[in-house]
């Protein structure tokens, strides 16, 4: 009785004042970290994370880190600075000098050697790109190119004992010293400025107000005209703090031995491992682009901290138990949580107050919790109802009535009566009568609503009940009629008239009489719907047992992957698995909800879309899925992104491996990632989360590789791009083709000036031939002219002269005679003669054939006048067998004197030899055409 | 006749000239009676 009269003097309290973990991340050497005591952060202009640690150097990409260490060429494992300067190369500080890393190698720079044993704690560049060292003893060092410049500050080496250094705008380094603060300005001229503090850091804010951390004396704050001092007397965390940074919403986070501080408008908050850290020993602290604080502890690794959205409650807390099963805002805005197994409580001013089965619970494991409009507090537990009317708690059980021990949900009607959804269906307790009805209704009754006090949904294993109060009948939806399962988790109705209904086995949309199914993107744990809230701004919330998703339903119908925000445990939940309808949200719009590990409060309403693009390169490019120095194939190595110019490869080296990362630290799971190889994809490819892709059989041509990355699948980075040529194969080269052609001219030619040799050899063999033959023919012609009989006969008639003593014809004939037989024998020496001797030999014949015939014919000789017989070659001894044709057979058989006439014209560039005689004599002609060749052969008649 | 016809073959095919011995064929008077015989040899130039 006095636990319960405290607890409602202390429900009015707020529970702000309870320990409640904030999302914080941290990442040690079982994530990859070299070492766990960090001493640096800081961040390059492609958005990894260097860490510094005691045991190496950690480059970071927000899920994988790369160590590098004095086997890669670092001066020293033991890191206690890191610098990005303005053209982005790393300065690393370390024990004697500092390393460069100008991303593909490091180049160490050692102090001279009596400075060897101090240790750089912080660097710096001023205006003139030149390089400052703060050493812890050996005074301020500068660097000129690589040449180190040594100052030593005045007033002892309190002040050679130098953490920080800051650079302002107007060129002055501000140093924190174990003295104070002092400032050089560009002439090396010294001023102190704040002197008898042992600084740890100091920074120009953008009000040229100084804030400085101390060792001892916390924070000052140096205004114009007053001096602020932050110390644990006014919350401060630690009057010693060891560093701080401003972030971009104004906050200052001082870190120190026993946790953190945020200062911002004047209060200060502070977070220690109850508040998540899961290490309060702070060293270093730094803000990068997107937000996201990085704290780097003294044993317990790096610490990413994204935002405020999310924060858990668990066992280790207050509330006793990490399954809450049921939130609930009662009337005095307090909140009451119900656990499995470790019963209710609500938060009060002194503490989480627990209510068990020893404070009269019917069963600590407490499925539900509504309150009254008479403001009793009722729950459902694993053995009935229990009800606190502010004095006693009064359960209902199967001896009451109740139709089975297990109670998941409860609901309160217009009529004051309470609808009670067991695990064997639904029960209406009565509160006038104090009685309990058993309805027929499903079994499992997860979730009760109560829709106008007309109809009340009953959401079941056995599908979707709707009851209609006035007719008291039901009807039940399943599968059949559109659902994607009949397991049915919760409904929730929009201000649309639009019913949203959970599933084990996916979304539901109730409109108009019909289901649409919405499949949520993931797996199908994201299908499987544990709690369902809609809030003010019209999104859905949706608990599955893969984390949490917000959807946003204002006038829209269908639903694509896009339209779906999920929340993970990098966003901050304590698990993905989130409990059967534990979720609420109360009324300063916290959305409230359990998980298998813990209590989650949720602010809705913040602006928490995607603040900056993640940071998308190219990190390598492999050839057959091994790195290979790329190089000697390109044009050198670009400068900034570190990958090989103008790559131009074989045709066989087309199968390339591109790897890649996005760098989004706030949430490094969202990071997807769409590519597209141009001239061999048309498109983009769909979007994955995969850092690689693989292309093979490559074709040649010239290729240009681009990614692009997104967080929430709507608004993705300016596509990266490299390009590269795979060189064609010798046979689709030009000089390929023209050396083919080349080829097979030659073979034709070759083929065809054979073909003519042979030809050649066959006709030269031929005419070889022919003019043996001609030879012969001639010989023959010669013979045929000088035949025995020609010869005896013309003999003859010499003799017949000489006998006659005419020896004038007897002359003339012989001379005649003579003449002939030279001239044949003159002709059978050559192929052709001159028209004139062939035109003169026929003469000679026909005048001994005359002589010899006396009175027989008369004969004439006609030549063209255009024509010159002594130009004019034709084959010899033609014409005479023709004639002696005409003289033997034509004209010696007639009794009468016959004419032999021998035409020469020339016509059409051909010369036409007529032999005419006025003979009688019939002949057949036949006509044989053969090539060029035309002859007429004649056959005697008889 | 033979002989010249083969030499006149001869000749076309080794000086690649037409050459054609046309008759002996008959001539025919105004009355067309057969008047006498005709052989004409023609060579290309």
């Amino acid at each position: 009785m006095i636990k319960f009269f405290m607890l409602l003097c202390t429900l009015i309290f707020s529970i702000s004042v309870f320990s409640q973990q904030y999302n914080f991340i941290s990442y040690s050497i079982e994530d990859g970290l070299a070492q766990s005591q960090i001493r640096a952060i800081c961040q390059d202009d492609e958005g990894y994370i260097w860490i510094g640690t005691l045991g190496g150097l950690s480059k970071f990409d927000g899920i994988n880190f790369q160590n590098f260490s004095t086997n890669d060429g670092l001066l020293n494992n033991q890191i206690n600075a890191i610098f990005k300067d303005k053209n982005g190369n790393i300065w690393i500080g370390a024990q004697g000098g500092v390393s460069f890393y100008d991303g593909v190698s490091f180049k160490n720079f050692q102090f001279k050697e009596e400075l060897g044993q101090y240790v750089v704690r912080s660097i710096a560049e001023d205006q003139l790109g030149r390089i400052w060292l703060a050493t812890d003893g050996g005074g301020l060092i500068y660097m000129n190119d690589t040449r180190f410049n040594y100052v030593v500050l005045p007033n002892g080496p309190r002040n050679n004992y130098i953490r920080n250094i800051f650079v302002d705008d107007r060129d002055n380094k501000w140093l924190a010293t174990r003295s104070g603060v002092s400032v050089i300005d560009s002439k090396l001229n010294i001023i102190d400025t704040i002197t008898g503090v042992n600084a740890t850091q100091v920074f120009l804010d953008k009000d040229n107000s100084v804030w400085c951390s101390t060792f001892g004396d916390g924070v000052i704050h140096l205004l114009k005209n007053e001096c602020v001092k932050l110390s644990v007397s006014n919350g401060l965390i630690s009057n010693h703090v060891r560093a701080f940074t401003k972030r971009k919403d104004g906050s200052i986070w001082f870190v120190s031995k026993n946790g953190v501080s945020k200062y911002k408008d004047g209060g200060i908050k502070n977070f220690t491992t109850k508040d998540g850290l899961k290490d309060h020993n702070i060293k270093a602290v730094m803000e990068d682009d997107e937000g996201n604080l990085f704290l780097g502890s003294d044993g317990g690794g790096i610490i990413k901290f994204t935002n405020e959205d999310f924060m858990s409650y668990t066992e280790d807390d207050v509330i006793g138990s990490n399954v809450v099963m049921s939130i609930l805002e009662d009337f005095n805005n307090n909140i009451w949580v119900s656990t499995y197994g470790q019963g209710a409580g609500v938060f009060t001013s002194k503490g989480f107050v627990l209510l068990t089965t020893e404070d009269g619970l019917g069963n600590n494991t407490v499925w539900c919790s509504i309150q009254s409009k008479d403001s009793t507090l009722w729950v459902g537990t694993d053995n009935g109802i229990s009800v606190f009317d502010g004095s006693r708690f009064k359960t209902y059980a199967r001896k009451d009535g109740l139709n089975a021990k297990k109670v998941y949900a409860l609901q309160e009607d217009s009529a004051n009566n309470i609808w009670i959804g067991t695990k064997e269906g639904v029960s209406l307790l009565n509160k006038t009568t104090d009685s309990i009805y058993n309805l027929g209704i499903g079994r499992n009754i997860r979730d009760i609503f109560i829709e106008d006090e007309k109809y009340i949904w009953f959401c079941s294993s056995d599908g979707l009940f709707k009851y209609d109060v006035k007719t008291k009948k039901h009807i039940v939806f399943t599968e059949e009629d559109g659902l994607p399962s009949r397991s049915i988790m919760t409904i929730v109705k929009g201000e649309d008239g639009i019913f949203w209904v959970a599933t084990i086995n996916g979304l539901a949309r109730f409109s108009k009489g019909d289901f649409s199914t919405i499949t949520i993107p993931g797996n199908y744990a994201a299908n499987n719907i544990n709690f369902l809230e809609l809030d003010e701004f019209y999104n859905l919330w949706i608990g599955t047992n893969y984390g949490l998703f917000q959807l946003n339903i204002l006038e829209k119908e269908s639903f694509v992957e896009t339209d779906f925000i999920r929340y993970s445990n990098l966003d901050g939940l304590k698990s993905l698995e989130c409990n059967q309808n534990a979720a609420f949200i109360d009324s300063e719009n916290n959305l409230w909800f359990g998980t298998s590990y813990g209590l989650m409060r949720h602010q809705l309403g913040l602006d928490n879309a995607t603040a900056s693009l993640p940071k998308v390169q190219i990190t390598d490019i492999r050839l057959f899925f091994e790195k290979q120095d790329l190089s000697k194939y390109a044009k050198g190595i670009n400068d900034t992104t570190r990958l090989p110019q103008n790559l131009t490869l074989k045709y066989n080296k087309n199968h390339l491996t591109f790897d890649f990362v996005g760098i989004y630290h706030a949430s490094p799971d969202k990071v997807k990632y769409r590519f597209k190889l141009d001239g061999f994809d048309e498109d983009w490819q769909p979007v994955t989360a995969s850092t690689f892709v693989t292309y093979s059989n490559i074709p040649y041509g010239d290729f240009i590789f681009q990614l692009s990355a997104t967080t929430d699948l709507k608004k993705w980075t300016v596509p990266v791009q490299f390009s590269f040529v795979i060189r064609p194969p010798f046979w689709f080269t030009w000089w390929f083709y023209l050396l083919c052609f080349v080829s097979v001219t030659g073979v034709i030619w070759l083929g065809i000036k054979r073909r003519n040799k042979i030809e050649d050899n066959k006709r030269s063999t031929q005419l070889i031939i022919d003019k043996s033959k001609m030879m012969k023919l001639e010989q023959q012609a010669l013979n045929s002219s000088m035949n025995r009989h020609f010869i005896f006969n013309a003999l003859n008639s010499i003799q017949y002269y000489i006998n006659r003593q005419d020896r004038i014809s007897a002359n003339k004939y012989l001379s005649s005679f003579a003449k002939l037989v030279r001239k044949n024998l003159d002709s059978s020496l050559v192929n052709e003669i001159f028209l004139d001797d062939e035109i003169e030999r026929i003469g000679l014949y026909l005048k001994l054939e005359e002589m010899r015939f006396q009175d027989k014919f008369d004969y004439q000789i006609n030549v063209d006048k255009s024509i010159e017989p002594h130009t004019i070659k034709i084959p010899s001894m033609l014409l005479q067998p023709f004639i002696e044709n005409s003289i033997w057979h034509g004209i010696l058989p007639r009794d009468k004197k016959g004419n032999i006439i021998i035409d020469v014209t020339k016509k059409d560039g051909k010369l036409i030899i007529k032999i005419k005689d006025d003979a009688l004599v019939l002949i057949k002609v036949l006509k044989i055409r053969k090539g060029k060749i035309n002859i007429m052969i004649l056959k005697e008649w008889n | 006749m033979e002989l010249t016809k083969s030499r006149i073959k001869l000749i076309s095919k080794i000086s690649n000239k037409d050459c054609a011995i046309k008759g002996p064929c008959q001539i025919y008077n105004e009355k067309h009676k057969i008047s006498g015989t005709e052989v004409s040899i023609i060579l290309t130039l």
